[in-house]
Order: C-alpha cells, then structure tokens, then sequence
C-alpha cells in the first residue's frame, strides 16, 4: 500500500512539473521590432525572434486582443515553443505602455 | 497415404504455418514499438474500436436525454468542470490541442466535431461516467451512485463547444489547475505586464 501511495506521489508530482510550464518558452521583454509575422522582443539588450502563427491567441491586459493591437513598445510575456530553428507563439500576452 | 488424411494433414500444416506468421508479426510488432504512444491507431483499429464502443453502450442510454436543464447556471458549472477536470487533455476548446493530448495514443478526439457532436446526450454521459478502456479517458462515475448532475453538466458544455467565445475560452484559463510555482509565475508575469517589476528575477 505504501508503494502504491509512493508511486501515484512520484507520478503526480512528475506530471504537475510538466503541466507548470506545459513545455513552452516564457519569453519576457519589450517589442523592439515588429516586421510581418515576426516579431522581436528584447530583455536586457538581448533579442529573441519570435514567429506569429495563425493559432498563435492574444490577450491585451484580461481582454482576448488581435494582432494588430500589438505595438512596438509594448511589454510582452510570449508563451511559445521551438520548432525546428524558430520560437513559435502560442499566446502572446502584452500591455502598451499607456496603460500602465 | 490416402488423399483425406494428405489433406487433413496440409490443412494442420497450413493452419500452423499461418498462426506461427501471425506471432511473427505481433511479436516484430511489438518490439518495434507497437505499445508506444507515440504511433496513432490506424484507420482499421479506430473505426472497429469505435464501432465496438458504441455497440456496448446499454441501449436505455444511447436515447438518454440530458438530465439537467440547459440554463445559463447549470451551463457555467459545466464549463467549470470541464476547465478543472477535462482540460488537461481536451483543452478548454474541445480541440485535444494540448501537451497530453497530443501525447496520447489514440489522441482525444476534436469534441468540436460531428464525430462527438452526432452522439446522444445520453452517450456522451456513459463515456464521462465509464470511461474507454485502453485510452487516456479514465472513468469519472462511481458504481452504484446515480446520475451524476456535474457530468450531465458536462454534457450539456460539450454542446456548447462549437460555439465558445474567446471571451469564455479566456475565463476558463483561470479556472484551469494551477500549481504553486506556476501561480507564483503567473504573478511575476502580471506584474512585469503591469510594470511594477523589471525582468530580473522573473523566470525565462
């Protein structure tokens, strides 16, 4: 019984490590550049490029957001993942700077 | 040896030779990874599953109607449940769009779709209830309790799901299980969004 307890523990713990980070980048940072379905956030003088996808949902402050709300400027937390060579965003959640 | 028993014995021979090419091939099956989850059934093994399925659901069920009423309530309870419970893998659209999901094998089906959409109040219970053995979809009833009221809430969100906003979809994020690291990154998150913390210290 003691085993069958240890073992489901063990198997809890290993799938909410997964679940907390859903096995996506967190990408933190400023929009520098936006250029097509590209777009460039920079933290600390450091630029990650990151794709836009058609899947890719967007979230302005609580609200659900377009793409065309995205601005340079804007403060970011991208939700995205790598494929291949290129970081795919899977949610992009940002603020502009007005709205601080 | 006279042409009845040449032939009986032809037929033992063949009848042996066929079972040993059928081990043959579950056994190269098997050890090139036929029992991963990283293979999809094929057409075949799904449609005959599915058939199968369908056929085992008590009859008293498969013309069930919902139990609950629909009613703006009893609808938001079943989104509830579904974001806490069904989520993981079924992700808040129905789509199955999820880390679990895409890592399971057979992976939940679009519960968009007519395939689930075409199911009867009622079946869509008995799976909830009973779940499908050798899939990820576990068994959610009790025996001997009664009809559930969540789960025939649950029904009555999953017809829901061809239509969900993204207002709702975006509700149902912050319904949807959080561990305590991944709630302590949500708040660094916001307050970096909101600006009362620069990105040091928030994790990358």
């Amino acid at each position: 019984m003691k085993h069958q307890i240890l073992a489901i523990a063990l198997v809890s713990a290993i799938v909410s490590t997964a679940f907390a980070h859903g096995g996506m980048d967190h990408i933190l940072g400023v929009i520098s550049k936006i250029n097509g379905d590209i777009v460039v956030v920079t933290k600390e003088g450091k630029d990650t490029t990151v794709y836009l996808r058609d899947f890719t949902k967007y979230e302005l402050g609580s609200k659900p957001s377009k793409r065309v709300e995205l601005r340079v400027g804007d403060r970011v937390v991208i939700h995205a993942k790598r494929n291949g060579n290129n970081e795919e965003a899977y949610e992009v959640h940002f603020m502009h700077p007005s709205s601080k | 040896m006279r042409t009845g028993s040449k032939g009986f014995v032809w037929g033992l021979l063949t009848g042996a030779g066929l079972a040993i090419f059928v081990v043959l091939c579950a056994l190269t099956w098997i050890f090139r990874g036929g029992f991963t989850a990283q293979a999809q059934p094929g057409a075949l093994e799904t449609s005959v599953a599915k058939h199968l399925y369908s056929a085992s659901i008590p009859s008293h069920f498969q013309t069930m109607p919902n139990q609950m009423p629909s009613t703006p309530d009893n609808l938001h309870e079943g989104m509830e449940h579904f974001a806490d419970h069904c989520a993981s893998c079924h992700a808040n659209n129905g789509s199955g769009d999820t880390m679990f999901g895409r890592g399971l094998s057979p992976r939940p089906p679009d519960l968009r779709l007519a395939a689930t959409q075409s199911k009867s109040d009622g079946e869509l219970y008995y799976i909830i209830e009973h779940g499908v053995r050798l899939t990820g979809m576990p068994a959610f009833g009790q025996p001997g309790i009664g009809h559930d009221h969540g789960s025939w809430n649950l029904v009555l969100f999953i017809r829901h799901l061809p239509f969900l906003t993204p207002q709702e979809e975006l509700e149902m994020q912050r319904m949807n299980p959080v561990t305590p690291s991944e709630m302590k990154e949500r708040q660094a998150e916001d307050d970096f969004l909101n600006g009362t913390t620069s990105t040091q210290g928030v994790h990358q």
